[in-house]
């Protein structure tokens, strides 16, 4: 059951963005900062949350409205398994599904990105500065599937950077 | 308008800002909370436009305006009220109803439901890992794994031992390489097949403890234990086992699990299900009210529309518009009224086209009437006869100038209204007896002559009477009196009459004249030798001669009088006139001639004035010869006049002479015809002139006056 799209977990500042460049592919890596101790008691009781990822890259414009390069949408979510007292993770970017009893280890897994591809870099044009913004969607309970679930899907932007192509 | 009716909006609007105050949403309210603020703010912005709206409007209200936002305010008020009462007593409910779900006794058993689930799995789960721990320590099994595959029986039969004596479901053997080498099942194998090991199962091989973790085979659950097989001090391998958990047990631990969390959800959001509820019915409300308001202003729109409409009707019908029909109509009380109000202002238009007419009608006919008055009075007003009429009381009803000018009437005396019997005494007796003549008399009508005398003078008037009676066309009945100045009339009469006695008179009597004055000549030149005494012959005779001659001038005077020949006039000069005068008496020092140098002229026959002027002036020579008193004789103007003034400072004329001086044959000179000044009155009134006695004695003055220019008819 999900009830509202919760923002307030979000806190400012923005967190930095790492951009790195593995190969011809561009990482990022970012801890947005998360007040934890507000979704702690939540997972104590068993509510799945879920945090959506939306990774977009624009291309910077200084006069006129960026240009969309591209962007990427993934959730992690953390289902509580009360009768085994275990935290299943999910990672729908990975597809990658684990069970650990760690709640410190699931709230990590949750908030935070590390190394993650963004793009490839034969689709960005040398010279040029981009811009990867980072939006974050945090759901309480079992997320909706329904369409209008993603009208009043409320997110923020909790992390931003930007680089120079060579 | 009631100033309530006129504060009531802002106030409301007051009321609804104070609501958004209170209900703002705080950080992490439902999306619900800014709707209502957006919908309250909207009702609030619109109150307030209208309540300022109607808080400055100073002039008259459209006609129906104030009912319609009284039917708007009274529905939308009675339906706030059980609104809000509703709201409040939702709330109310919602409130203790929470306390009720989230009871703590709920919780309680809730969490000890969940504890008795955790506590069998737990079991379960422990019991598995210490079973783990003793299959992992068994020196013979890691014997023969350390020997595998030389001894895959014996392997094979220890594990079957194993899970028969664990009551496991299965028991599975991974090397290093996370390959499967060796696996029993309690019902028997059924398949061997490396299945790729979880992320829990590698952890465990990488640390070196025993793990486990809940897993789903055909559709229940099982909980997989995971053990690392440690041979001299090195990870070699992995155990895998996996024990059926109980399907009644877990699916009452999963419903209990499902449950508490469903609960603990709810607690969590439970402020939010609060607002959330009461957002929803304030939305609920605030979209009823509107939707109520906005019917009420359409049912009110359509209710006053026929109101309005005759209320803008009765107005253009009081500002004098009687062309208002009222065309649409709603089929029900007020339709009635609509066509009743049409039918009046239809009904009302023919009155006042009717009156409008019999005004028109009733103006044109006392324009008629009065222009008739106004004609019969300049008639009245310039008819040189003077009219009287009288209604059959003999009450005056109208008199007209001339009347009162020929008879020298009072204005305020002789009025409409007065009596005329009481009015008429002295000199007008005469004219009374006529009325009472006429009024007893038969006939219609009545003439007579009277001869009246006003101040001195005697006047000849012709009276004239008719008795008015009452006919279809009026009622009126009276007398109508006319009276004629006809003194002129009977002195042209006279005068007639006289000329031609006098043309009569000189035929007979100046035919014998010559022939007498020619014998009584004879006489004297042949007989008065032979007469003895000639001097009574003489004086005879001499009388004879001088008395017809005096007869002849006397014909002379008669045949003027009666054959005064028309004037022949033009312009001539004043100063002639004097000149001749002048040098004609200049023998006489005793009279005195002045303006001789005048540059004045008059229209006149030159002879017939001479003569006038010589007339005067020997009047005057004699009537001053005795004493040698002075004569004088000038000119003045006035206006388009000329005057001649003849004064003496003679004895004067006697005033029993002065009125009969220019009457003819009237003379109180021995010798003199009388006909002198009769002659040049007649002359002077011939020339459009005058002659008249300014004073009769210190000095004796005549004036001679006369036109200075032609007369226009004379002109053309």
């Amino acid at each position: 059951m999900m009830f509202f799209t919760h923002l307030a977990y979000a806190e400012e500042p923005l967190a930095k963005l790492h951009i790195e460049t593995d190969g011809n592919v561009i990482y990022c890596s970012t801890s947005p900062h998360i007040n934890i101790q507000k979704l702690s008691p939540l997972l104590q009781d068993g509510i799945p949350i879920t945090f959506t990822w939306d990774i977009s890259i624009e291309e910077a414009h200084d006069y006129w409205l960026n240009k969309d390069v591209g962007s990427v949408q993934f959730y992690r979510q953390i289902m509580p398994d009360l009768v085994s007292r275990q935290w299943l993770l999910k990672d729908s970017n990975s597809g990658i599904s684990r069970a650990t009893a760690s709640k410190q280890q699931a709230l990590s897994f949750l908030s935070q990105l590390q190394h993650f591809a963004v793009i490839d870099k034969s689709l960005l044009t040398s010279g040029s500065t981009y811009e990867i913004r980072v939006r974050l969607y945090i759901e309480e309970g079992e997320p909706s599937n329904g369409w209008w679930s993603r009208l009043i899907k409320l997110g923020k932007t909790v992390s931003l950077g930007r680089f120079t192509m060579p | 308008m009631n100033i309530w009716i006129r504060i009531l909006p802002l106030t409301l609007a007051s009321l609804l800002w104070l609501l958004i105050f209170w209900l703002w949403p705080t950080h992490g309210s439902p999306t619900l909370a800014w709707i209502n603020i957006v919908l309250l703010f909207s009702f609030s912005i619109a109150l307030s436009i209208y309540g300022i709206k109607l808080f400055r409007q100073t002039d008259e209200p459209r006609p129906g305006s104030r009912l319609r936002a009284k039917l708007v305010i009274g529905l939308v008020g009675m339906l706030l009220i059980p609104a809000g009462t509703l709201q409040i007593a939702a709330n109310q409910m919602v409130e203790k109803g929470m306390n009720v779900w989230f009871d703590v006794r709920v919780d309680t058993l809730l969490d000890r439901a969940l504890s008795l689930a955790q506590g069998f799995y737990s079991r379960i789960d422990h019991d598995l890992r210490q079973n783990l721990v003793h299959v992992m320590h068994d020196d013979v099994l890691l014997t023969e794994i350390d020997n595998f595959p030389a001894n895959y029986t014996a392997l094979n039969t220890h594990l079957t031992e194993i899970i028969q004596d664990e009551g496991w479901q299965s028991l599975q053997l991974y090397d290093r390489n996370e390959r499967l080498v060796a696996a029993v099942e309690l019902k028997g194998l059924s398949s061997f097949k490396t299945e790729k090991l979880s992320e829990q199962a590698k952890l465990s091989m990488a640390l070196g403890r025993v793990t486990s973790e809940l897993g789903k085979r055909n559709g229940g659950e099982v909980l997989i234990g995971y053990a690392p097989i440690e041979i001299h001090r090195r990870i070699v391998g992995l155990f895998k086992a996996e024990v059926a958990l109980p399907d009644g047990l877990v699916k009452h631990a999963r419903a209990v699990e499902s449950d508490y969390r469903t609960y603990k959800e709810l607690e969590h959001h439970r402020q939010s299900i609060r607002e959330t509820f009461t957002h929803t019915m304030l939305f609920v409300t605030l979209l009823i009210v509107l939707a109520v308001g906005l019917v009420a202003l359409g049912f009110s729109r359509r209710l006053t529309s026929p109101i309005g409409n005759l209320a803008r009707a009765l107005k253009r019908i009081t500002d004098g518009d009687l062309d208002v029909v009222i065309p649409d109509a709603p089929d029900d009380d007020l339709g009635a009224l609509v066509h009743s109000f049409n039918r009046m202002s239809m009904r009302m238009k023919e009155n006042v086209e009717a009156l409008e007419k019999a005004q028109s009608d009733l103006t044109a006919a006392l324009a008629s009437s009065e222009q008739r008055q106004h004609v019969l009075e300049t008639l009245l007003a310039n008819l040189q006869s003077g009219v009287l009429l009288l209604n059959a009381e003999g009450e005056i009803r109208l008199i007209n100038e001339s009347l009162r000018h020929l008879l020298t009437l009072s204005p305020d005396e002789w009025a409409v209204g007065k009596n005329f019997s009481s009015l008429s005494r002295g000199k007008l007796k005469m004219f009374y007896e006529f009325y009472d003549e006429l009024s007893h008399q038969q006939n219609e009508t009545l003439q007579r002559e009277l001869e009246i005398n006003i101040q001195g003078k005697k006047y000849y008037l012709l009276a004239r009477g008719a008795r008015l009676t009452a006919s279809d066309t009026t009622e009126f009945s009276g007398y109508l009196l006319l009276l004629d100045d006809v003194s002129q009339l009977a002195e042209a009469q006279k005068h007639r009459a006289w000329s031609e006695v006098a043309q009569r008179l000189a035929h007979e009597i100046k035919n014998p004249l010559t022939p007498i004055k020619l014998a009584a000549e004879r006489l004297q030149r042949r007989f008065r030798n032979q007469v003895d005494n000639h001097d009574v012959f003489d004086s005879c005779t001499q009388a004879i001669i001088v008395q017809v001659e005096r007869l002849q001038r006397l014909i002379a005077d008669f045949s003027s009088l009666a054959k005064l020949p028309k004037p022949s006039r033009k312009l001539s000069p004043c100063s002639a006139f004097m000149l001749e005068i002048r040098d004609l008496y200049s023998a006489y020092p005793r009279v005195h001639v002045e303006n001789t140098d005048t540059t004045l002229s008059c229209y006149c026959d030159a002879d017939q004035i001479r003569q006038i002027l010589i007339n005067l002036m020997e009047n005057a020579l004699a009537a001053t010869a005795e004493k040698q008193q002075d004569v004088r004789f000038y000119l003045t103007q006035e206006d388009n006049f000329v005057l001649f003034h003849t004064e003496d400072d003679g004895a004067g004329i006697p005033d029993n002479v002065r009125e009969h001086i220019f009457e003819a044959y009237y003379s109180t000179k021995s010798d003199g015809s009388g006909l002198g000044l009769s002659i040049a009155k007649r002359i002077a009134d011939e020339h459009e002139g005058d002659l008249c006695l300014v004073s009769a004695a210190n000095p004796t003055h005549f004036c001679l006056s006369l036109p200075m220019q032609s007369t226009k008819q004379e002109q053309a």
